[in-house]
C-alpha cells in the first residue's frame, strides 16, 4: 500500500500557494488522529500536467481571481471524471470575492454547477462527527470577507461522490497557522480535513 | 351366495380375456399418438411405445429403415424411439450412402461410411447455457460444433449473432434476461430453454485504507456488484462499506484479498473457497504464508511499470507487477507479461469446490486515473471480470424427473442415443414382429378370478 499523500494543486493565474502551512498541518493531523500511512511531506502538483492524476485528492486554495487555462481545464475535467476529489477553499471567505465568482464560474464551465452539499452528508460522519454540518471557522466573522457564516458547503456530485467540494469557510486560513501553535487549541480546528481525506479515501 | 360369487368370478375372468382380445384386435387409435408422443417427451421415458407399436402394427411394416438428409425433429425422434422400443428394427444412414444396386458391396460400403461420417460431422452440434455471474445477469452460451460451421444465434426476438466456428465450438456471452435460445447451422438445430438465473452475490473485500481498495470499490459498485468492506482508520475506528458479514457462499460470491489485512482471516477465506467461494489473491496478500495453501504461486520480485504503457492498448504493462512465481502443480498460468522473461501476470487454480486466480499486478487505480481516454471503462471492465473468473454460483437445482437423453440441445446425440448410429447397410427383414401382449394386469385379473372360482367350487365339493 502506499502512503496518502496531499496534494497543493498550482494553476497559473491567481495565487495558489497562499496558505504554505496548511499541507503541512493536515499531514500533521491525518497522523495524529488516524493510523493511515501519510506521506510526511506533502505535493504541489500543476493541473495543466497529468500528474494531477496522481493525487485523487487535491487541494486548491487562493484570494485572486482564478481563469484555468484551457490545458488546466482538460485536467481538471479529465480528474473529476475519473474520480479525483477536488476541494476547493475560498482564502477569501467572500460570496462576492473575485475568487469566488471567478472559480465557481470556472467549476460550472468545466465540471457542473456547484449545490449546496447537505450538513447531513456522509462527509460530515466519516471520521468525526460534525452535527451542524461544515464547522464554522474563525474568519468568517473577522470583519474581513462578506462577514457570514457559511452554513453550507457547495459541492459537484458524481455517481453519489463529491468530485468538487466548494468552500468558502477560509479553511485556507484556518489551518495555516504555525504548527507549533497547535498545542495552545481548545480545539483542533483541523479534524474536518481527516473527514475530507477518509472521505475520499472510503467513498 | 357362494355360487353368485362363482358366477361373478367367471364374469370377471371373461371380460378380463375380452378386454385383451379387444386391446389385441383393435390398437389405440392414431389421434391418441400426439398426445402420448408428448407425454413421453416431457417425461423422457417411453409411454409412447403401445401406442407406435399399434400403429406399425396396423401398418404392416417389419422394420423402420430411413434414409435422412438432415437430422429429424424432437417428435420424429421419440417416435422411432418408441418404434424401437416397441420391437421393430430401426435403422438409418444417409441419403447419399444409397447407392445403385449395382454397387460393388466393397464400394458401397465405403461410400455410405464416408457419407455417414460428413453427416455425423455437419449435423454434430450441441449448446449448452449457464447463467453469468454478473450484476446485470445474462447468459454464457456454449456450442460445440463442426470447424468452418456458420452458426446463428438467436433467442425468442429473433437473430442475435452469427459467428464461423474455430477450434469446434465458440461460445456468447449474452446479456439480458432471455431464458431460451436456439443455434443453427445450415443442417442441423440446437436449443435450450428454462437458463435458471442466478441470485446474484455479494463481494467481499480486504484491504487497507488507500486508492487502491477505494477505486476497487468505485468500479464494482458501478457495475451493479455490491461490495462489503471493512477499513481500519484509526485504533478501534472503521469505516464499513456495504455490511460486512461472516463469509459463506450464500451471502457473497468472491473474495478479494488485498493485502496483508486479510491475513488474520485466511483460516475462514481458506474455508470459503473449499466450500465454493472465489478468491483474488494480489501480491499484498499471497506474499507470506497465510494463503499458502490456497494460492497459485509464490509473489516475485517486483517490477516497475513500462513508462508510458497505460496511455497504450496494454495499460497493464504500465502497472507495478510483482510476477506469479513457483507454480502450485495444478496452476493454470491465465496471463502473461510483455516484459522481459514474459513473467506471469495472473494464474489459477482450483481449491476444494472454489477457484482461486492471484495476479501480480499492484496500484491498478494508476490505470484509471492516468491510462488513455476509455481507462475508466477498461478499469472496471477489468475487475469485473476478475471477479466473474472466480465468483460463486449456486449449484443447479436437481430437475424433478432425471433427463437421460440430449434431448434439443444436442439432437443428432439425442437421435443416437434413441436409435442408434447410421448404418451403413439396411438389414432384410420379414414379416411383422410379434404383436405386443395386452397388458400383464388383465392376465392376473383373469387368473385370480378363475383360481376363486375353482377354489369355491372345490370347498362345496362341486366337480
Amino acid at each position: 500500500m502506499s502512503a496518502f499523500v496531499f496534494a497543493t494543486a498550482q494553476y497559473e493565474s491567481g495565487d495558489w500557494d497562499s496558505a504554505p502551512s496548511l499541507a503541512g498541518n493536515v499531514i500533521d493531523t491525518i497522523a495524529r488522529y488516524t493510523s493511515l500511512e501519510v506521506a510526511p511531506q506533502g505535493a504541489m502538483v500543476s493541473l495543466s500536467s497529468n500528474d494531477a492524476l496522481r493525487y485523487p485528492l487535491l487541494f486548491l486554495t487562493g484570494h485572486l481571481p482564478v481563469r484555468f487555462t484551457a490545458q488546466e481545464g482538460r485536467v481538471l475535467k479529465r480528474y473529476v471524471e475519473r474520480g479525483g476529489l477536488l476541494f476547493i477553499d475560498d482564502h477569501n471567505h467572500d460570496i462576492d470575492g473575485a475568487f469566488h465568482k471567478t472559480a465557481t464560474e470556472e467549476i460550472s464551465r468545466l465540471i457542473g454547477p456547484l449545490q449546496p452539499l447537505p450538513n447531513t452528508h456522509a462527509l460530515y460522519s466519516s471520521f468525526f462527527k460534525f452535527e451542524d454540518g461544515p464547522p464554522t471557522t474563525s474568519h468568517e466573522l473577522n470583519g474581513w470577507g462578506d462577514n457570514l457564516v457559511h452554513e453550507q458547503l457547495l459541492a459537484v456530485t458524481r455517481n453519489d461522490r463529491i468530485g468538487v467540494l466548494y468552500s468558502n469557510k477560509d479553511y485556507s486560513s484556518e489551518w495555516n497557522f504555525h504548527p507549533d501553535n497547535k498545542r495552545f487549541m481548545g480545539v483542533d480546528p483541523t479534524r474536518f480535513a481527516v473527514n475530507i481525506v477518509v472521505y475520499a479515501l472510503t467513498r | 351366495m357362494r355360487s353368485r360369487v362363482e358366477w361373478l368370478a367367471r364374469v370377471v375372468a371373461l371380460l378380463a380375456l375380452g378386454a385383451a382380445w379387444w386391446m389385441w384386435q383393435f390398437p389405440q387409435s392414431a389421434a391418441r399418438l400426439t398426445d402420448a408422443i408428448a407425454d413421453s417427451d416431457r417425461t423422457g421415458s417411453n409411454a409412447s411405445v403401445a401406442t407406435v407399436a399399434a400403429l406399425l402394427r396396423s401398418s404392416g411394416l417389419s422394420a423402420v429403415q430411413l434414409s435422412l438428409q438432415a437430422v429429424p425433429e424432437r417428435e420424429s425422434r421419440v417416435l422411432l424411439h418408441a418404434a424401437r422400443d416397441a420391437g421393430w428394427p430401426v435403422e438409418w444412414n444417409v441419403k447419399d450412402a444409397v447407392t445403385p444396386a449395382a454397387t460393388p458391396a466393397a464400394v458401397a460400403a465405403r461410400v455410405a461410411a464416408q457419407a455417414n461420417s460428413r453427416f455425423l460431422e455437419a449435423n454434430a452440434i450441441a449448446v449448452a447455457a449457464i447463467p453469468r455471474v454478473h450484476p446485470s445477469g445474462g447468459t454464457i452460451i456454449h456450442v460445440a460444433a463442426a470447424n468452418d460451421v456458420e452458426l446463428t444465434l438467436s433467442d425468442s426476438l429473433g437473430w442475435i449473432d452469427s459467428v464461423r466456428v474455430s477450434n469446434r465450438g465458440t461460445y456468447w456471452e449474452i446479456p439480458g434476461n432471455a431464458r431460451a435460445f436456439s443455434v443453427r447451422s445450415p443442417t442441423a438445430a440446437a436449443s435450450v430453454a428454462d437458463v435458471r438465473a442466478d441470485t446474484l452475490k455479494r463481494i467481499r473485500l480486504f484491504a487497507s485504507t488507500g486508492w487502491e481498495s477505494r477505486f476497487i470499490l468505485d468500479a464494482l459498485e458501478s457495475a451493479g456488484w455490491q461490495v462489503d468492506a471493512n477499513f481500519a482508520i484509526a485504533p478501534r475506528v472503521n469505516v464499513t462499506a456495504g455490511i460486512p458479514a461472516a463469509l459463506d457462499t450464500s451471502r457473497y460470491a468472491a473474495v478479494i484479498a488485498l493485502d496483508s489485512s486479510a491475513w488474520s482471516q485466511s483460516a475462514s477465506i481458506t474455508r470459503f473457497v473449499r466450500s465454493g467461494g472465489g478468491l483474488l489473491l494480489f501480491p499484498g496478500s499471497a506474499r507470506g504464508n497465510a494463503f499458502a495453501s490456497v494460492r497459485a504461486g509464490g509473489v516475485g520480485t517486483a517490477l516497475a511499470g513500462i513508462p508510458g504503457a497505460l496511455q497504450t492498448d496494454t495499460p497493464t504493462e504500465g502497472l507495478p507487477l510483482s510476477p506469479v512465481t513457483g507454480l502450485a502443480s495444478d496452476a493454470v498460468v491465465m496471463a502473461r507479461s510483455e516484459r522481459e522473461g514474459a513473467p506471469v501476470t495472473i494464474a489459477a487454480r482450483r481449491f476444494g469446490a472454489g477457484r482461486v486466480v492471484q495476479a501480480g499486478f499492484e496500484q491498478t487505480w494508476e490505470w484509471r486515473m492516468l491510462g488513455a481516454e476509455q481507462s475508466v471503462h477498461a478499469h472496471r471492465e477489468w475487475w469485473n471480470n476478475m471477479v466473474q473468473r472466480v465468483a460463486f454460483s449456486s449449484p443447479a437445482p436437481v430437475p424433478e424427473r432425471w433427463q437421460p437423453l440430449p434431448g434439443d440441445a444436442a439432437p443428432l446425440a439425442d437421435l443416437i442415443a434413441r436409435i442408434g448410429g447410421p448404418t451403413s447397410e439396411f438389414t432384410a427383414h420379414d414379416g411383422v414382429p410379434s404383436p405386443s401382449v395386452p397388458p400383464r394386469w388383465l392376465f392376473v385379473v383373469a387368473a385370480a378370478a378363475l383360481l376363486v372360482e375353482w377354489w369355491s367350487r372345490r370347498l362345496r365339493g362341486a366337480v
